[in-house]
């Protein structure tokens, strides 16, 4: 049975409309299906402040597995962005964080760590609530948050620069300095994760954020920001409009005191963000979409490379940049695989997110279950073959069964395009070349799998593959210092490890001459 | 094998608390094989403290095996994030028993609780934070692009059982230095605090335990630097050791180290550090650093400012503005009671120490003949082995007093005309530790810095701890580096890899 929340003044707003004018309460009280209560923020949070938007619109969350409003936030505008840009333009220019001991900062991101991980429970349900996902993973994704977040803290007082030698006449160094305001956007596949992985390699270097979340999922984000003051970090430094695209989204891009502006989402507004960002020559970085190929070898431990497609492709729903959403066979093991790995996705537990057996929660929104079952469409009339899967679940909640096609061409429209859901695509191949141009031929390049036990194909297929991660007999597996971005159209920059500092810090170098 | 201690002061605040008395091994105290046990004693009252069990060459061997069955078994299969949330929550339960354990150091050292030992702790908690957060940074290796059908690459890998002994100067502080880098980097320990201060890291051992340790990953074995230091020095089952303590020690621990299985040797030795006050420098700030680069710890530093050299031109408006600093700042409790905040100036560690640095004053006074200050009247008869500041000024680059380390709120003032000669006055040490120079000219800065033999240069200050930075001696000052990044890479090996692919 599928549980809902509970609204407080639903007399004050009609529900069909998306986006109202309203006195809503700063914070309203949610219960989560699970029967844990909390309170909701639902204010912008600027200046370590949760305030109402200036014009007083807000906009509807609604829970994907019930098709229900949780509540309404409030929605940010041209001017609260510029109000947020003021405050941590202010934050930098005149305040402590940019300049203090790096050390310290250190000490708020370990603090802002602890206090998440107090309330990690709650903070899982609200990811549940909000994005869809099963409970275990958004378990799973706050675990990864508190990680992260500690690690990037440990970096704080590592970061260094060079003495470079060039005779005693000269004294040379270079430093690496933070940039100034940074906008983030982020998405609503993993919306707490992906707040973490911005806020944190900006902060820690010293720079201040303007941060737009998905207004599919603002939820968590405005949750934990309740302890951004209480982890020490001063007023200003870190700062979320929530709202939509084209209007704070656009807002961020084109802001004069913006330096900087890091975007996850979609490869078309990707380059949108690119081009904007271009007429104020922004720094930008960019972690796009993905057709990530999954390659099994006849030599492989084939129960683990079963594993390891389903967690490729049903974790998250499916909606996950770097999904290995297309499967390689080598045909000396083809036949059994196939059947093992349709009877696997056949096993998957979809459903209510916060029953403990769940694997697959809902599809995020009612637009992309739509863009889903399109491609499920396109895939029957391209002539593939729908081996299981291939419809939705129920007429209530997005869910999606777990989907399977094969007899692909390589040039179908199914293997090309990035379809974000629980569909994968299973073709064959016999040798190491054919497999790498196939796996290569797309314009994405975020991430590949390889499944193999022989020394000579892991390491000589990791080299060929053109992606920014090569999982080998693993998938989605990630470690806060290894860096984690795209190749071509997957992206710019990296993610994680030492690799996200360096796009929040420039380097100045100083040669100084000594002697005449 | 414990007992329980009553610490108090002169106000009337006393602390109980339960110091452990026997060898830390595999996560429990025990006694020693020969039931050997050490007296400790307070240096500022001459006061027995305690007794505690004294590791044999039986002990230290044993302690060196169950190091080396936890590495195998447990410790070399934790992974650096797993490391990383043990010295995390080490740091929680180091930062709840703060007050105790800068108690427990004042009781063993004498340091001034308020201005010396809770520093020490704070210290240690930077420490432990720096490398909680080192364990999954500081030790990777690297790829290396070669030709195409190679498959290149370094591995640093931890040595297995490490041997780390650590002096009495900073007890608990000292032990930090080595340890958490140690532990970082994957190792298991044995580790001999020094004989006069064992108190608070016998002690920390309880803490380990509640942090989850597992057994065997940290052992604690006080003992005699001639039984339980030659006995790690001397093993065959350790392929690394790391040293802090006086240059001769540091000498035998190289040859002990040659005698046995060429174990990798870290050391942090002696010095005589000197601070340079260049014409221009500004005076007040010279002196502050000054005071407190000789007066801190009463002198009982490694990288003690002990011999200043200042320009001919502001000499003596230099000496007396460390003699005011001095007077301002630095003095014995009324009371002579290390935990009474009215006093920055510890007593001397032991009767040895005692006896060593008034050895020198004596020498400096009546059998050198040189200008003697005393800032303070005489001490009157007091039962702790205190002693006042001393400065003496005109001495010449040859008296005993600038060749040898004191170790002792003893300080040499000279006076030098040309930059040349100041540089050669400086390097004119087999020391190398620490330097110190004060000047407002950029060039001239970088000049000292780039000329002067030492391991660590501050310009403008002295004594000015950043444990980001690597930390060690030129010439008979040590070999090696720790703190930093070093503290781990000093801890780990080099393997080079290479696959040759089809």
């Amino acid at each position: 049975m599928l549980a809902h929340s509970r609204i407080v003044s639903r007399k004050l707003y009609n529900l069909n409309t998306i986006r109202c004018f309203s006195h809503l309460p700063l914070s309203v009280p949610i219960k989560l299906p699970n029967g844990l209560e909390y309170e909701q923020p639902t204010g912008l949070f600027i200046n370590n402040k949760f305030v109402p938007s200036k014009q007083h619109k807000t906009f509807e969350v609604i829970n994907p597995s019930t098709e229900e409003e949780i509540c309404h936030v409030y929605e940010g505008r041209e001017d609260d962005v510029e109000t947020a840009v003021q405050a941590a333009s202010n934050a930098f220019e005149n305040g402590s964080w940019a300049t203090i001991d790096p050390f310290i900062r250190g000490q708020c991101l370990h603090k802002l760590a602890d206090l998440i991980e107090k309330d990690k429970e709650i903070v899982a349900s609200i990811e549940s609530l909000d994005n869809g996902k099963s409970i275990q993973n958004a378990r799973g994704d706050v675990q990864l948050v508190i990680n992260y977040l500690k690690s990037t803290a440990g970096i704080a007082d590592k970061i260094d620069g060079q003495l470079i030698n060039s005779g005693s006449n000269y004294f040379n160094y270079t430093k690496r300095e933070p940039l100034g305001v940074c906008g983030q956007i982020i998405p609503w596949n993993f919306p707490l994760l992906m707040w973490a992985w911005k806020i944190a390699p900006a902060l820690v270097t010293g720079n201040t954020v303007v941060m737009k979340t998905a207004e599919a999922t603002p939820l968590s984000a405005l949750y934990v920001s309740q302890f951004i003051p209480k982890a020490g970090i001063p007023p200003g430094v870190f700062n979320i409009v929530s709202g939509f695209g084209k209007i704070v989204g656009e807002a961020i891009t084109t802001h004069p005191n913006i330096k900087k502006v890091a975007f996850t989402g979609s490869t078309k507004t990707g380059i949108h963000i690119y081009r904007s960002a271009a007429t104020t020559l922004k720094k930008v970085t960019l972690e796009l979409g993905g057709k990530s190929p999954n390659i099994v070898f006849g030599d492989a431990n084939l129960k683990n490379a079963v594993q390891n497609i389903m967690t490729g492709i049903y974790f998250n729903s499916g909606e996950v940049c770097c999904a290995g959403s297309r499967v390689y066979v080598q045909d000396t093991v083809y036949d059994q695989l196939i059947e093992e790995i349709r009877a696997a996705a056949e096993n998957v537990k979809v459903g209510d997110p916060f029953n403990e057996n769940t694997f697959q929660g809902a599809q995020t929104s009612q637009m992309q279950l739509t863009k889903i079952l399109e491609y499920v469409d396109i895939g029957k009339k391209e002539g593939a073959t729908l081996v299981t899967g291939g419809e939705r679940i129920g007429n209530k909640g997005y869910f999606v069964r777990p989907t399977i096609f094969s007899d692909v061409r390589e040039d179908m429209r199914i293997v090309k395009e990035e379809i974000f859901g629980p569909v994968v695509t299973i073709s064959k191949f016999s040798t190491i070349d054919e497999v790498v141009k196939m796996a290569n031929d797309s314009e994405y390049g975020l991430a590949a799998g390889i499944h193999t036990s022989n020394i000579n194909t892991a390491v000589k297929v990791a080299d060929r593959l053109k992606a920014g991660t090569v999982w080998i007999n693993t998938y989605n597996d990630f470690h806060p210092c290894v860096p984690f971005g795209g190749f071509n159209a997957s992206g710019l920059g990296r993610e994680m490890s030492m690799e996200a500092l360096n796009g929040y810090l420039q380097v100045k170098g100083v040669r100084a001459k000594l002697y005449d | 094998m414990s007992t329980v201690t009553k610490v108090s002061n002169i106000h009337g605040v006393s602390v109980e608390y339960n110091q452990p008395l026997g060898l830390f091994i595999n996560n429990e105290f025990v006694k020693s094989s020969d039931q050997e046990k050490i007296k400790t004693f307070n240096p500022s009252n001459g006061e027995y403290i305690v007794s505690f069990y004294a590791a044999s060459e039986k002990d230290t061997n044993l302690a060196i095996d169950v190091a080396e069955r936890a590495y195998c078994s447990s410790w070399s299969n934790t992974t650096p994030n797993e490391r990383s949330e043990l010295l995390d929550k080490l740091y929680h339960l180091t930062k709840k028993n703060r007050e105790l354990l800068g108690t427990i150091e004042t009781l063993d050292t004498g340091k001034p609780f308020h201005s010396n030992s809770l520093n020490d702790i704070d210290q240690i908690l930077e420490v432990i934070r720096y490398y909680s957060g080192s364990c999954d940074k500081l030790t990777t290796g690297e790829t290396f692009i070669t030709e195409n059908n190679y498959h290149r690459y370094t591995v640093k890998q931890p040595y297995g059982v490490v041997g780390l002994i650590v002096p009495w100067n900073y007890p608990l502080a000292m032990a930090a230095w080595k340890l958490f880098g140690c532990l970082a980097a994957g190792n298991t320990v044995v580790i001999k605090p020094s004989e006069h201060t064992s108190l608070s890291l016998l002690y920390y051992g309880k803490l380990l335990v509640e942090a989850g340790l597992p057994p065997g990953v940290v052992n604690i074995i006080p003992g005699y630097g001639e039984i339980t230091g030659r006995a790690i020095a001397m093993s065959d089952k350790l392929q690394k050791l790391s040293f802090t303590g006086s240059t001769r020690v540091g000498k035998l621990m190289m040859e002990m180290s040659g005698q046995s299985n060429m174990k990798d040797v870290t050391l942090e030795c002696g010095g005589k550090s000197p601070a340079v006050v260049f014409r221009d420098a500004n005076l007040d700030n010279a002196a502050s650093w000054i005071a407190t680069g000789i007066c801190y710890n009463s002198g009982q530093n490694c990288t003690a400012t002990s011999r200043v050299y200042a320009d001919k031109n502001i000499y003596n408006e230099l000496i007396s503005k460390i003699v005011e600093e001095i007077k301002q700042n630095w003095k014995i409790s009324s009371t002579f009671d290390p935990f009474d905040d009215d006093g920055t100036l510890g007593p001397i560690i032991n009767n040895t120490q005692y006896d060593r640095v008034t050895d020198f004053i004596h020498v400096g006074s009546h059998i050198e003949k040189l200008n003697r200050i005393d800032i303070f009247k005489e001490l009157g008869e007091c039962k702790g082995n205190y002693i006042n500041p001393v400065i003496f000024t005109d001495v010449p680059q040859t008296s005993v007093l600038i060749q040898n380390e004191i170790f002792g709120p003893v300080l040499t003032i000279s006076k030098f005309t040309t930059y040349d000669e100041v540089v050669k006055l400086v390097n004119d040490s087999r020391y190398g530790l620490a330097a110190a120079a004060f000047t407002e000219d950029y060039r001239l800065a970088h000049q000292f810095t780039k000329e002067v033999e030492a391991g660590t240069v501050w310009i403008n200050s002295s004594n000015d701890e950043c444990i980001g930075m690597p930390f060690g001696g030129f010439k008979m000052s040590g070999i090696g580096r720790e703190l930093g990044a070093t503290g781990v890479e000093s801890y780990l090996q080099t393997k080079s890899v290479h696959f040759n692919l089809r």
